[in-house]
Formats: structure tokens, C-alpha cells, sequence
């Protein structure tokens, strides 16, 4: 299951959203893929960008939204035609999404749903259907799953629900996974669970993984590959460890420091001064400039471009931390 | 004043959700937060942690007199505040005061910031004049990070972490000497988050304020907390000082939610790879007897079954309810 060829490739994407005050650029200029069985981690805060990133990757932009440039392929073939959507979302790739009580119908049971999803793609019969869905739920450990295919959603626990979920998203053997803040409606004993199961489940099937996620924490253990969104951009890539122990990425290191560790000190958090960009008027030079401790003028009026660095990553910064050699490109003024 | 400014012993809330039997003869009681002892320091943040459904929201509103107690004893500054009235129960009550949730939800749309901040003032008649408010409310906007050109701006304008400074200074306008903080950052994103923690710190210093912090994240808890509580099923299992509750946890529902909680770092997280807690908590109704941990517990015996282990102190004002640690 591993080839050269990436599954979901996105290119140069660009995603607006005209409002009555202003059009909102919230996916600017976003290319990356992902290969079979990989796990790539989307990392970002409110209005990053990215969980229209997810929905671009199932040709699921709707009205008003509209993607205005770049292209999403589906292993080759373009996502933003409908047609084409159709007959992947779903089957070979399926998507996890933040609360499970939306994304599951509360007047059926949970056995009808499961089913109609594999009646549609795998034109299996009734009770081929049904014995599927029940090994399914077992799969994702729910336990008995006979008895739960006539239950309804809300019979069910968060955690229970978000389990369905994942077996229906599972129902057509998909190549790759869409978890977009799959934990963070739950507690975190039942995050760990299904965090777990997740990571269990993508190793198993051999499943390509796109995990989206405001939390670092998440991210850590389940990915090996990460992107870091600021203000509809990609701002940094590379592998894990690269980006937790060394980013370049001011953003990236500024995110790491706000955010409270269970070990470590005690101390201050530091803090990212200020807040996100208004992204209805987007200025010329860096996005992260207003807040960046390491911002000079020329910052404000250029805008960095992802440049690849040493170790296989990138990043868009004129000012790199945890770098040897001097910016080659720009020379700063 | 050594003594503690709250006390809290042997408090039990129930809600009412329903009524059983033929006629309705029987009321189906929820027992949300059941016998718990605790007390606070001045000048100190107690961190309250559970998960949903643990009771700590209902502690903090029982403390503040939002919900009636079954059973149990407050005491506020050294005098009893369960079975007080009237008058005088006002006048305490605006020595605690709450900061909720959801800065979106907690601050009237219709209101601009000046008379939302004013609003305790005017309420409990602290205030002679409308310019007197007025300074007040600049000097509680300076206070919080905030400006005096924002008097007039109405909520919709201010983003989440914004809105909160609005909420903290409006909690901070009766000079209280307790704030009960519920999941004070849990709406906002990591880098707002921060500051608001940064803010809660600096105020508790200048102004010598104590904090009841009650929140689901370990980790925030971690950073702003002197003493912490935690809550399982409407019990607390356990409760110590800060350091010694994260490095020193005894009982096991305990030491499952802090495996549970992912750390930031690849490096930590591939080699924490240890057991996590199966399982749900208990249905609130009917929960099981004796111990409420025990069926997820993995060091569970026949006599967790028979007896509620009580909370107990091991060492240092370390107290763990739990019949085997």
C-alpha cells in the first residue's frame, strides 16, 4: 500500500468567502499532499484556514464560498468538480468531523445509517449490510454491537457516538481519513481513547491520515508530518520533531510557548501579543508581523514566501529561528 | 487572618430530573456533587478539575448561592454562609464573584462596555454619581488590558479574549475577594488563552484576590493553581498541593487523566505509550455503590463494591479517598 503517487494533492489553493463587509480570504495559497499511509498533521487556531482546508478536500466548498485558484486532486483527477467528488467522497475518502451529533442523524438508528452508506457504495444487500456494520462497530470497540445497530444516537455517549462515526467513515474501506477536531467535543480520558483508536486504525488499514487540530498536543503523538497554519497560510512544514524541538517559524515557536505543558515549568505562559489578522484586508508583508517579536520593517511590507529548508521542511519567514546558515534569498535591510 | 476564606464541608447538591412511578410519585434525583470538603486559602487558587458531568460546575455555583444545597456547610471569611438570608447574604455574596464560560454568552449585546462594567456598581449601589461610575469602570478597563476608548463600544466589536477582559473587569467591580473562574479559557484559542491565564496571575497578585479555577485542562491548571481538586461522579478523590498532585498522584482516576493528557512534544508522547482508562463514568442517577471508580478501576477488589472510601489524609494535606493506595 505505499507508492510514490500522492493520494490528495492540493495546489496553490485559494478559498474566499464574500461577505457583506468584505471578501475573506481564508485559504491563501495552500499546497500540499499527502501520500498512502501517511499521517499529516493540520495545525492551526480559529480562522486559520483550516478546516475549509478539509472540506477542499472533498470538494465540499460551497456557496458563497468559492475556490478562486489552484486545484484539489483526488489521485490525479480534480475534487472541485462535483461529479468527480461524488464518487470518492465517502468511499476512499471520508472525513471525521468535531461533534458527532451533527454529523449523525438523531430520528435514525444507528444500524440505518451505517447501512445506507454501504448500500449506496458497495451495493451490498440488507443483511450483508448489517453484518458488516455490526463488525465494523466492533472494530471500532464499541461493545455489543448487535444491539447497538437499533439504538439511536442518543443512546449513546460522545465518545460512543464519535466511535460510529468512525466506523461509518470506515464502511468502504477508505485509502485515507479526514479527522477534523475529532476530539474536541470530548473529555479528555475519552480523547485518549479515540486518539488511540485512530492512530490504531490508520496503522491496521494502512489508512493516509489528514489530522486537523488546534491542539499540539494532538498532533504530537499521531503525526509524523506536520503543517502549521497562520491566517490562511502555511507558515511552517516538516516532521514532527523538527517543528517541536526546532522551528524555524516564529508562529510556530510562539504557539509552542503558549501552550501549558502538564510537565516542564511552571512558571509564565509566554504569551502571542495582539490577535489574528482581519482577513477581509490582508496586508502586503508577513501576516504574523503585528505580533512577531523578531517583525523589523521590512517584514511589514514583504511577504515571505515558503522557501524548503536543510531537514526536508519549509517555511515563510524572513527571520528563521533555530537556523546555522543566513537566509540565502533576501538580504534584509 | 490565617484561616482559610472558604470552607466547604461535607456538600451535597441534587437536582430533581424527573419523576418515577404510576402518579409520578417519585422524584428521580440526580446527585451532582455528593458529600465534598475542601477549603481555600487566601490569596490562593484552588484548581477544580473533573470531567463533564464530575460536579465542579455545580460546586462553584452552590458555593455562590445559584443552586440550593441538599447538605453541608460554607463558611466565607469566617462566617457561616449556608441558611444566611436577606441582607446580609447580599452583602457577602458581593465579595464572590463568577466568571463564566463563554464571553459571548455572558455579556449583554445591548449593552455597551461602559454600562456593562458599571452594572454590579449601580446594582449594589457602590457608586454615588454616573461620572464616578464612569472612572471606575476606565480604571477596571486599564486594570484588565483593556482601553478607555473602548467605554463605548458595544460586545459584538471585541473578540473572544477581549470580551473576557470585559467579563474579569466586570467580576472585579465590586472589589471581591474570591472569584469563582468556570473554564475561564476553554472558548479561546491557545495563544488568547495565554494571555488571559498571564492576566488572571498578575490581578491575583496586585489585588490579592483568590481563586476558585475550575476547569477540564490539567495543563492550564497546572500553571495558574496552588492546591487542586479532583472530581470523579460527583466525589472528590482527591486533593494536594499543586506539585504533589502532578508528581505524586495516589489514586488512580488521578493518575489515568494525567496519562490521558497528550503533551506537546513527539519525543514524550511516543514513549508515553502506557495504559489508558476504559470505560465511561457512571450514569449520575443510579451510580454504583461504594466506590463511584470503581468500574473503571484497574486495582478494584470486593470491598470497593461494599464501603465508599472516604477522603483521607496521607501526608502534607495530601487526601486521597481510595481503599488500596
Amino acid at each position: 500500500m505505499t507508492g510514490d503517487r500522492p493520494l490528495l494533492e492540493i495546489r496553490n489553493l485559494e478559498v474566499v468567502f464574500p461577505t457583506p463587509s468584505g471578501t475573506v480570504r481564508a485559504v491563501r495559497d495552500v499546497s500540499l499532499s499527502v501520500n498512502p499511509g501517511e499521517s499529516l498533521g493540520i495545525v492551526g487556531e480559529s480562522g486559520s484556514g483550516k478546516s475549509t482546508i478539509a472540506r477542499a478536500s472533498l470538494g465540499l466548498i460551497e456557496l458563497p464560498g468559492r475556490i478562486v485558484g489552484g486545484e484539489v486532486l483526488w489521485r490525479g483527477r480534480p475534487l472541485t468538480d462535483e461529479k468527480t467528488a461524488r464518487r470518492y467522497r465517502g468511499r476512499q475518502i471520508s472525513i471525521v468531523s468535531q461533534d458527532p451529533m451533527a454529523a449523525l442523524n438523531p430520528i435514525r438508528t444507528i444500524g440505518a445509517q451505517m447501512t445506507e452508506v454501504m448500500a449506496r457504495h458497495l451495493k451490498l444487500k440488507k443483511q450483508q449490510a448489517r453484518k458488516r456494520a455490526a463488525d465494523l462497530l466492533e472494530k471500532v470497540g464499541i461493545p455489543e454491537p448487535g444491539r447497538r445497530l437499533d439504538q439511536y444516537p442518543f443512546e449513546l455517549s460522545g465518545g460512543m457516538q464519535q466511535r460510529v462515526v468512525i466506523a461509518i467513515a470506515l464502511s468502504c474501506d477508505p485509502l485515507m481519513l479526514i479527522a477534523d477536531e475529532p476530539t474536541t467535543a470530548l473529555d479528555v480520558t475519552t480523547q485518549a481513547q479515540i486518539l488511540r483508536l485512530i492512530s490504531s486504525l490508520q496503522k491496521e488499514l494502512g489508512l493516509a491520515l489528514m489530522l486537523i487540530t488546534h491542539d499540539l498536543g494532538v498532533v504530537a503523538g499521531a503525526c509524523d508530518l506536520l503543517k502549521v497554519l497562520y491566517a490562511g497560510e502555511i507558515v511552517e512544514s516538516g516532521t514532527a520533531d523538527a517543528l517541536f524541538h526546532h522551528p524555524h517559524h516564529p508562529y510556530t515557536a510562539a504557539l509552542l510557548g503558549a501552550t501549558p505543558r502538564l510537565d516542564g515549568r511552571t512558571d509564565r505562559l509566554r504569551i502571542i501579543k495582539g490577535h489574528p489578522p482581519d482577513l477581509r484586508s490582508v496586508d502586503a508583508g508577513c501576516s504574523f508581523s503585528p505580533r512577531c517579536p523578531h517583525s523589523t520593517t521590512y517584514c511589514e511590507s514583504e511577504h515571505p514566501l515558503l522557501e524548503p529548508d536543510s531537514r526536508g521542511g519549509m517555511f515563510a519567514c524572513w527571520h528563521p529561528r533555530n537556523r546555522l546558515e543566513p537566509r540565502s534569498v533576501a538580504q534584509e535591510r | 487572618m490565617n484561616s482559610p476564606l472558604l470552607e466547604v464541608r461535607g456538600l451535597s447538591v441534587a437536582y430533581d430530573v424527573g419523576r418515577e412511578g404510576f402518579w409520578g410519585q417519585r422524584r428521580t434525583r440526580l446527585q451532582a456533587v455528593d458529600d465534598i470538603s475542601f477549603s481555600v486559602e487566601r490569596g490562593q487558587t484552588f484548581g477544580l478539575v473533573g470531567e463533564s458531568g464530575s460536579g465542579k460546575t455545580t460546586t462553584g455555583r452552590a458555593i455562590l448561592g445559584q443552586v440550593p444545597i441538599t447538605k453541608g456547610r460554607i463558611t466565607f471569611d469566617g462566617r457561616e454562609i449556608t441558611g444566611m438570608d436577606g441582607r446580609r447574604l447580599r452583602s457577602m455574596r458581593r465579595n464572590m464573584q463568577l466568571i463564566p464560560q463563554n464571553p459571548y454568552g455572558s455579556l449583554n449585546p445591548r449593552m455597551n462596555v461602559r454600562d456593562l462594567i458599571a452594572e454590579p456598581l449601580v446594582v449594589h449601589r457602590q457608586v454615588k454619581s454616573a461620572r464616578r461610575a464612569t472612572e471606575q469602570v476606565v480604571e477596571l478597563l486599564e486594570l484588565t488590558g483593556m482601553n478607555a476608548s473602548d467605554l463605548r463600544k458595544y460586545p459584538h466589536a471585541f473578540s473572544g479574549g477581549q470580551r473576557q477582559r470585559i467579563v474579569i473587569a466586570r467580576a472585579l467591580a465590586l472589589n471581591p475577594l474570591l472569584i469563582i473562574a468556570d473554564e475561564p479559557v476553554s472558548a479561546l484559542d491557545v495563544s488568547i488563552q495565554a494571555q488571559v491565564v498571564n492576566l488572571l496571575q498578575d490581578l491575583q497578585e496586585r489585588l490579592a484576590l483568590t481563586y476558585i479555577f475550575i476547569s477540564h485542562d490539567l495543563a492550564v491548571v497546572r500553571h495558574i493553581s496552588h492546591r487542586i481538586g479532583i472530581m470523579y461522579a460527583g466525589k472528590l478523590v482527591e486533593t494536594a498541593d499543586r506539585d504533589r498532585i502532578y508528581q505524586n498522584p495516589i489514586h488512580p482516576y488521578t493518575e489515568a487523566l494525567l496519562s490521558s493528557v497528550p503533551i506537546p512534544d513527539p519525543t514524550v508522547e511516543r514513549a508515553r505509550r502506557g495504559e489508558i482508562l476504559s470505560g465511561e463514568p457512571p450514569d449520575p442517577i443510579s451510580p454504583p455503590a461504594g466506590c463511584r471508580f470503581r468500574t473503571r478501576c484497574h486495582l478494584s477488589q470486593a470491598r470497593c463494591g461494599e464501603d465508599e472510601p472516604p477522603l483521607e489524609n496521607r501526608a502534607d494535606e495530601h487526601r486521597v479517598a481510595c481503599w488500596f493506595r
